[in-house]
């Protein structure tokens, strides 16, 4: 791989320890995927910082990195954490594991994270056609699929290398030659967001690990579009979906796409298949806690005051909320909310920042059920807190948490 | 007792074997999501089992990109597999081969892996590894 002065500079310790190992593991990636050389980054977005993800191994090699004098050289964000900031209808985490989260946190603050979301393009939007190294899928296939900037899928680990050193290996999306698709989908227009994620985790299914081409636009708007990448993004390890007619390319990959589209295999996401996969997780009578979450991706504050005021139309002064909880997770904290929380606290409804249910062992928190409106949270729920998750639409989710 | 040997040819990426090695293969017909599928503290994976010095043979990765630490994590733990062995290169896995230093291989015929699961979505067997091929006793 071609390195410049500089970068040599760095891999021989000139810069100090810390950017020559985090430079040692981008050139080493980069060597095995046969990059012809390194490129600057404008913004890291790392991933892996729940202490339930991580443990201890992880927390020792990010606190190692702190101890080691790192310092992000590019502005960087990183996903939430755990739900330490909370309770659940009294019930906290251990203080072991708080205590060890924000140990994640602080070290992560030190070296110069600016904010915790796992939707960091609503914190600093990318320009079309910038470099970046962003862990995260639904991240990835925004910044890909939507802004047009450009960014792998990194690993977790990866991605605080390249904000340690301000670089990343030039291959894969950074490269257009790389951007081709492999199929192309014609898909059922859904009609709630809900539909939309059903779209992207089956769309996943069919398209694990290559990029394909949604020939028909039929999303809504851009929460139908957010939620289904990051549904996309838990069942393939592709970082872009090519929207016709909305993504952003060059024009000479355009050129590609078209002389290729014809040839491409066919497939069709029907509303049946659509039917079937939310039939599955549709809310059966359940007993215990249940914990309603909206959020995932985090919702932009114009989302979050939009829920508030239904939530507020619909709620009365009698109104007999017991046994369940609803977290709306918001991409920063909502500066009018001051003399709203109080009536929010009271019908159990927390409007949270900085932090995912989705990275948290809600069975530690003593959550029976979960109902949300995101194929995302529903996979990962099941997967790691072992708990049944129900699927419905926003309005469904809201109208159910309300009534019982 | 009947041992054909079917060989395959392997491509290594990552890491090399110092010598051949004779061990379990598992074989997974449907990508990892390492986050959902895999604890690093035990070596196990949900509904499947252990692999700790097993050779793990799979697809490839999906899912969250939190997965390089999970494999990561098998080294801390000392549950590392003896070698991955996937269809297709993802970024996370690759990062997590190179910090845990499992070897990582591409399987350049597939298909024939395919044959010997059949419908199955694993199946357990032996096999003798290098770094050039995989040899499986069906």
């Amino acid at each position: 791989m071609y390195l410049t002065k500089e970068e040599e500079k760095i891999l021989n310790g000139e810069l100090g320890e810390v950017k020559a190992l985090a430079l040692k593991i981008i050139v080493k990636v980069g060597e095995v995927l046969k990059a012809e050389k390194l490129i600057d980054i404008t913004h890291a977005h790392i991933s892996g910082i729940s202490y339930f993800n991580i443990r201890d191994y992880g927390l020792r090699f990010i606190e190692d990195l702190k101890t080691k004098g790192a310092k992000f050289t590019v502005y960087t964000t990183a996903n939430p954490y755990a739900t330490v900031t909370t309770d659940f209808l009294g019930r906290t985490l251990p203080n072991d594991i708080i205590n060890k989260q924000y140990r994640i946190v602080n070290a992560l603050k030190d070296m110069g994270v600016n904010a915790f979301t796992c939707a960091p393009y609503y914190v600093r939007r990318p320009k079309t056609g910038e470099h970046l190294a962003w862990a995260e899928s639904n991240a990835v296939l925004y910044a890909n699929s939507v802004i047009g900037a450009r960014t792998n899928r990194e690993g977790g680990p990866l991605a605080l290398m390249s904000a340690i050193v301000g670089k990343t290996y030039y291959w894969g999306m950074h490269d257009d030659e790389c951007i081709e698709p492999c199929m192309k989908i014609l898909a059922y227009t859904p009609e709630t967001s809900m539909e939309a994620s059903a779209i992207g985790y089956i769309l996943g299914e069919i398209c694990p690990n290559c990029i394909p081409l949604l020939e028909n636009m039929v999303f809504r708007n851009e929460a139908y579009i957010r939620l289904f990448l990051a549904a996309f993004g838990t069942t393939s390890s592709s970082p872009m979906v090519i929207l016709d007619k909305l993504t952003p390319l060059n024009k000479n990959v355009r050129e590609k796409i078209n002389k290729l589209r014809n040839d491409l295999e066919k497939h069709q996401i029907s509303a049946y298949d659509v039917k079937r996969l939310v039939k599955e997780y549709k809310f059966k009578e359940t007993g215990g806690k249940g914990l309603y979450i909206i959020g995932c991706p985090h919702l932009t504050p114009q989302e979050t005051s939009y829920i508030l005021e239904v939530l507020l139309n619909k709620i009365s002064a009698n109104s007999s909320i017991r046994m369940r909880e609803l977290w709306l997770i918001s991409m920063e904290s909502l500066s009018r909310l001051g003399n709203i929380t109080k009536e929010l606290s009271r019908f159990n409804i927390k409007v949270l920042h900085s932090v995912c249910p989705i990275v948290t062992r809600l069975d530690m928190l003593d959550v029976d059920y979960v109902v949300t409106d995101s194929f995302k949270a529903l996979h990962y729920i099941r997967k790691i807190s072992g708990i049944e998750v129900f699927i419905d639409n926003r309005e469904n989710v809201l109208r159910r948490f309300i009534y019982g | 007792m009947d041992r054909k040997l079917m060989s395959v040819r392997i491509r290594n990426v990552y890491g090399r074997l110092t010598k051949q090695i004779c061990s379990d293969v598992m074989i997974l017909t449907r990508p990892l999501s390492y986050l959902a599928d895999l604890n690093p503290e035990e070596g196990v994976l949900k509904d499947i089992g252990n692999i700790k010095d097993k050779i793990l043979i799979y697809p490839g990765g999906v899912g969250s990109t939190v997965g390089s630490y999970i494999i990561y994590g098998l080294k801390i733990n000392n549950k590392r597999p003896i070698a991955l062995l996937v269809k297709y290169i993802d970024v996370v896995t690759l990062v997590g081969s190179i910090l845990a230093d499992i070897p990582l291989f591409i399987v350049e015929d597939w298909e024939s892996i395919m044959s010997l699961v059949g419908n199955s979505l694993v199946w357990m067997g032996r096999g003798c590894i290098n770094n050039e091929v995989i040899q499986i006793e069906r």
